[in-house]
């Protein structure tokens, strides 16, 4: 029995034996790669590749880009919890939306004091040119133009289909008149 | 053949060109990490304290002056770190490429993604593992997009190989085939190098060709030491069937 467990410890220091010299004949083979070397020369001009390729990739990349980047690598340095940067980008974009409504819906009427917002009566074509209502798409709230009288008027402005309104009311509220 | 890898596994001496710390390598089998995660992760930083418990002296950076200055925006600084690491990262790329223009873009690439990066260095790990780490990852990602594009763009071979010992003694044997000439040889260990795994090529690159120790290489890699051992095993296993009429 001993006999027989010394027999196969010897196969066994046999076989790693072996192992081990291929193992090391394998890493002295691979190891003469380490002679593949690019020169002296490339190593010296490498610096100076370096540099110009810098300089180049700052010209090619935009105003922009690097305002993002610079975003970015802030985001990342930020030690807060992730999910708080599109929270906050969220929380910015609701606010600057606030920000802005009121604003646009109060200017949708200037101009020069022709058109004004009503209550929700159905547009109505001009019939005899000194109003008109209007809807605006996807806007429920109902525009009515007020036009001066015929006589008031500038004669010769324009050649559409209304050319007495087309030198008197800006070129927002002229759009919206000519859908109607 | 003594090698600093071989020895205890805790108390390995630095390597004195590679600023490496005498620390143990992390747990686990993470793999590679993608480059953003490798500088973020300060690769191996303070393993020995999350094993032993209590903190262990560490070699101090030797690029430690140079890193503080580029942080602060010394470009000057940066490019001594440049000139310094060149050829080491070279060597790591060139060798798990076989392609000396893919080897030139991707370490320019390496040095331009450390460059953008260094503020985000806290020195936990040295410097030369950091840089090393984002060469490795940028690697093994542009050949595991690369797949099974392999074509080789070899450098010259140094003639100072003809008096390597190694050398010599795998072409001068009386065996026909393996009178092989330098060039012949390289080809043939470069395919080789090419039918491994690139996980399995970058440890044999880092081990076998630049002589990095198992440590070291784990804590690049972001895996066990049980790990790089492993592949280094099965990597040598799978050189041994490709060049075999040059070991007999």
């Amino acid at each position: 029995m001993i006999e027989k467990v010394q027999k196969q410890t010897f196969i066994t220091t046999l076989f790693l034996e072996k192992v081990m010299k291929d193992s090391e004949d394998i890493q002295r083979l691979i190891r003469l790669k380490k002679y593949e070397t690019p020169g002296d020369e490339y190593f010296q001009n490498f610096l100076e590749d370096f540099k110009e390729r810098q300089r180049g990739e700052m010209l090619q990349q935009s105003a922009r880009g690097l305002l993002f980047e610079r975003v970015t690598m802030w985001f990342d340095e930020l030690s807060g919890p992730r999910w708080l940067i599109p929270a906050g980008a969220a929380a910015a974009i609701a606010l600057g939306i606030y920000a802005i409504r009121p604003a646009s819906s109060g200017s949708g009427v200037t101009g020069t004091g022709v058109a004004s917002l009503t209550g929700n009566s159905l547009p109505s074509a001009p019939a005899d040119h000194s109003t008109a209502k209007a809807t605006a798409p996807g806007d429920e709230r109902i525009i009515t133009l007020q036009l001066p009288r015929r006589d008031q008027r500038v004669p010769g402005l324009g050649n559409s289909g209304h050319p007495e309104v087309q030198g008197l009311l800006p070129a927002s509220a002229r759009a919206i008149y000519r859908e109607l | 053949m003594e090698r600093e890898s071989e020895r205890s596994l805790l108390t390995l001496p630095a390597r004195p060109d590679s600023g490496a710390t005498s620390v143990a390598a992390p747990t686990g089998t993470l793999g590679a990490l993608p480059a953003d995660q490798a500088m973020e992760a300060d690769a191996g930083e303070d393993a020995a304290t999350l094993m032993t418990g209590k903190p262990i002296m560490r070699k101090p950076d030797p690029d430690l002056d140079l890193v503080e200055r580029a942080r602060r925006g010394d470009t000057r600084a940066f490019d001594e770190l440049v000139s310094k690491y060149t050829s080491k990262l070279y060597g790591l790329v060139y060798h798990m490429t076989s392609n000396r223009e893919d080897t030139n873009d991707l370490l320019q690439d390496v040095f331009a993604k450390a460059y953008r990066s260094i503020k985000r260095f806290r020195g936990k790990s040295s410097f030369y593992t950091w840089i090393y780490s984002i060469a490795t990852n940028m690697t093994l990602n542009f050949l595991k997009k690369r797949n099974r594009r392999r074509t080789m763009s070899l450098d010259d071979v140094d003639l100072a190989i003809e008096n390597d010992q190694d050398f010599i003694e795998a072409t001068s044997k009386s065996d026909p085939v393996r009178e092989a000439n330098i060039s012949e040889l390289q080809e043939r260990l470069n395919m080789a190098m090419q039918q491994l795994s690139v996980d399995h090529r970058a440890v044999v690159t880092m081990f076998d060709i630049q002589g990095m120790p198992h440590s070291e290489i784990s804590k690049i890699l972001g895996v066990s030491e049980g790990t790089v051992r492993s592949r280094l095993f099965y990597a040598h296993r799978l050189l041994q069937s490709h060049l075999e009429d040059f070991r007999k």
